[in-house]
């Protein structure tokens, strides 16, 4: 059997009485780009050290290749972790040439025309040959950043620990260095941990996220199946732009359940079958939180003449209050009187932004397929959208 | 309202040019954002208009007056910044008073004002609350009603949410946006985040290295950019490299591009000459493709998709060699064959630049 590069087992650390990480088990496969995602204070940077080794684990086991490493220190581990500082941790008085390939000189283990020609490959690589012999002052946040890749290459460590490795540059750079970073670990088949807040940076990247959230895993799959079939409340929530919209369970109909949200009726449907109701009883009047991503709204401006066929359910009518720009989309954020959410944001082609304008009437339908929900209590909904 | 008026403004530090011939008119109740990479000048920008820093050369006009000689504590305007800047040991209450309070404003006043700036960032359940139990969205709204609390009119918004977690920073900029046209304030705000300078904005300025690059609506930069820059800056986009085969008409022409690929276009702005070199470039959600053979239409194949939340990518290897990115609703297999066809309306022909695409196109 082939053996998970690394497997984590029951993994808690504990400081004082708060748990930062409580019983992570997981398993990520030889050159898997796996993105830790979840809000400021999830523990993603204490699981990094963790794997690390720069922190120890209170209880659990951490396992490299099949080999259990909470005795081996962290400079034996083979692993390069960038942690999370404007500089990238470079040595100021090196210039990039000097910490390109600092490791390998340190090891002293390769002849020098080894070690020169690994240092101008990952240059190229990275992209700052010309640039090789300028000191960190002297270069640009996205420049430091891949010269700490090139450093952490040339070390030949075989998992990468980023921790928030775009956090410092700016948004449009981001965009184009997430891809380019992902690419050059994947190319060297190494894998990686890489751990943002961003959702749409972890979905642009990801071969499976790590959902976190209060030291606990929310949810470990491919970014589709999160952004589908979200697991949880919280994953619903986390990513892309989601509406919640609290109801309570009324009655069964058919192949649905029909619950009330506010004034309104909105039916749903289960998924599939795992997802399927609790056929044994409807508790009626019981909490019930519906989520719907603000694209899988469909919308359109209301046409008085036509008449709705009564087999549609989920339709309502309502006035446009704000209509944002944002390039390639435009996001509508419609009031619909008597429903238990104040607006439902509902997300366009920015090409259609033309039809709506603040006071349009629109139609909107909500198909029961789009909808994803949960037997939770309003209050953790309520607690969510607190900012 | 205010509005504030910029003529031939540049700013320099020594040999660097931090600003350069700025010309700029912010209308009353405007929401401006000011978008641009690291070191662009967004902050030396603002620095003149409150005062931090002098210009060397230019005039600014605040309502009409020339403010050279007005010290910053006697420019009017209030300022939120990204280093969320709260008193830690004064409850939220406290800082939203704190304005009024060094004005000795009566202390009766000071509470209905704090009352209503609370109320309107949506915060008097907490107000009894210290920063230190607050949530970082909560924060910047305590940040925000201080700042609005003098009733100053100008709105100075620097980089208010980079700081924050992502969900934070979307809801905020809604709020943000709400806020300022509700008590009709003229409002800058300066980021380098695109999809938050258009989301909050009614008017955006593009700046490069000390310069104006562009201003326009939102809409206007990312739908009709004048220049490579915005195209790539404002949103991602598409880049062939090309040149004019034949001119048949004002706006007609067959674009020839590498591999003796070509295609006919008709509709397209600019005035180009026949064998000048261009750059054709389009963003990623306006092409229309299908797997058939097609007239007039660039070929390719797709080496990658990837799940994007509401869309999918696609990239896509040309027989041109270029590698081009669609962004679509429409599900496609990899390693299928497509046939892509440019909307002469949706896309952008301009002049080759001189020292090179990538050079114009730099970030950093």
């Amino acid at each position: 059997m082939v053996k998970a590069h690394i497997e984590i087992q029951d993994l808690n650390k504990r400081f004082g009485k708060l748990y930062a990480i409580q019983d992570f088990n997981l398993e990520v496969e030889r050159g898997e780009y796996v993105v830790i995602l979840g809000p400021t204070g999830a523990g993603k940077t204490t699981l990094l050290k963790l794997i690390a080794g720069l922190v120890k684990p209170t209880s659990g086991k951490i396992y490299k290749n099949g080999e259990l490493l909470n005795n081996i220190p962290p400079e034996r581990r083979n692993m390069a972790y960038l942690p999370q500082t404007s500089d990238y941790s470079l040595f100021p008085y090196m210039d990039v040439w000097e910490n390109t390939v600092f490791s390998p000189k340190m090891k002293g283990d390769k002849p020098w025309e080894e070690i020169i020609a690994l240092g101008d490959e990952i240059l190229d690589l990275v992209n700052l040959r010309t640039r090789y012999n300028a000191y960190p002052h002297e270069l640009s946040g996205g420049m430091m950043q891949r010269v700490a890749l090139a450093r952490a290459m040339a070390a030949d460590a075989d998992i990468f620990l980023l921790d928030e490795p775009l956090r410092a540059l700016d948004a449009r750079l981001r965009i184009r260095l997430r891809t380019e970073i992902r690419k050059l670990v994947s190319d060297l088949e190494k894998t990686t941990f890489h751990v943002t807040h961003d959702q749409e940076e972890a979905i642009a990247v990801a071969d499976r996220v790590l959902v976190i959230n209060e030291g606990k895993i929310v949810q470990f799959d491919i970014p589709e199946e999160i952004y589908d079939y979200p697991s949880t409340l919280f994953a619903a929530y986390f990513f892309g732009t989601t509406n919640l919209v609290l109801a309570t369970r009324a009655r069964n109909e058919n192949n649905g359940e029909v619950v009330q949200a506010g004034e309104h009726e909105i039916t749903i449907k289960p998924k599939d079958i795992i997802r399927s109701f609790d056929k044994q009883e409807s508790h009626s009047d019981e909490e019930i939180v519906l989520a719907v991503k603000a694209e899988k709204i469909l919308v359109t401006p209301l046409i008085r003449t036509k008449p709705e066929s009564q087999f549609k359910v989920n339709i309502f009518e309502g006035t446009v209050e704000q209509a944002f720009f944002l390039g390639k989309w435009a996001n509508l954020a419609v009031q619909v009187e008597g429903l238990s959410k104040k607006e439902l944001h509902v997300s366009i082609p920015s090409s259609d932004l033309h039809q709506y304008n603040v006071g349009t009437k629109v139609r909107l339908e909500i198909p029961s397929e789009n909808i994803n929900y949960f037997f939770e209590p309003w209050e953790v909904a309520k607690r969510l959208e607190m900012t | 309202m205010p509005n504030v008026q910029l003529k031939g403004v540049s700013k320099y530090f020594g040999r660097i040019k931090a600003l350069e011939e700025i010309d700029l008119e912010i209308k009353e109740g405007e929401y401006v954002g000011i978008l641009g990479p690291s070191g662009c000048g967004k902050t030396t920008l603002i620095n003149c208009i409150t005062g931090i820093v002098e210009p060397t050369h230019g005039t600014i006009l605040i309502d009409g007056k020339n403010v050279a000689n007005i010290p910053i504590e006697r420019r009017d305007f209030a300022m939120v910044f990204q280093s969320i800047a709260i008193f830690p040991h004064m409850t939220v209450e406290q800082n939203a008073a704190y304005g009024p309070f060094v004005r000795n404003v009566p202390k009766q006043t000071r509470g209905e004002i704090s009352e209503e700036m609370l109320r309107l960032v949506d915060l008097l359940e907490q107000k009894q609350l210290r920063p230190r139990s607050l949530s970082g969205g909560a924060k910047q709204k305590t940040a925000v009603a201080r700042a609005l609390a003098n009733q100053e009119k100008l709105l100075i918004l620097d980089e208010p949410i980079s700081a924050l977690d992502y969900k934070v920073r979307v809801s905020l900029r809604y709020e943000l946006r709400r806020l300022v046209k509700k008590l009709g304030l003229t409002a800058v705000h300066i980021t380098h985040d695109q999809e938050e300078a258009m989301s909050i904005s009614d008017r955006l300025v593009i700046l490069r290295a000390g310069r104006i690059v562009e201003v326009g609506t939102p809409q206007q930069l990312y739908e009709h950019p004048h220049t490579l820059f915005s195209m790539n800056f404002v949103g991602e986009s598409n880049f062939l490299e090309g040149m004019i085969k034949q001119k048949r008409a004002q706006d007609s022409y067959r674009i020839e591009f590498r591999n003796n690929q070509y295609i006919d276009l008709q509709g397209l702005k600019g005035d180009f000459d026949q064998g000048e070199s261009i750059i054709l470039a389009f963003r990623p959600e306006t092409m229309n493709y299908c797997s058939q053979e097609e007239d007039n239409a660039l070929s390719g194949t797709i080496l990658r998709k990837r799940f994007r939340g509401g869309y999918i990518r696609y990239e896509v290897k040309l027989l041109t060699d270029d590698l081009i990115i669609i962004d679509s609703q429409t599900l496609l297999e990899e390693k299928e064959k497509i046939f892509i066809q440019i909307d002469p309306y949706e896309a952008r022909l301009f002049a080759s630049p001189e020292f090179g695409l990538k050079k114009v196109l730099a970030l950093e």
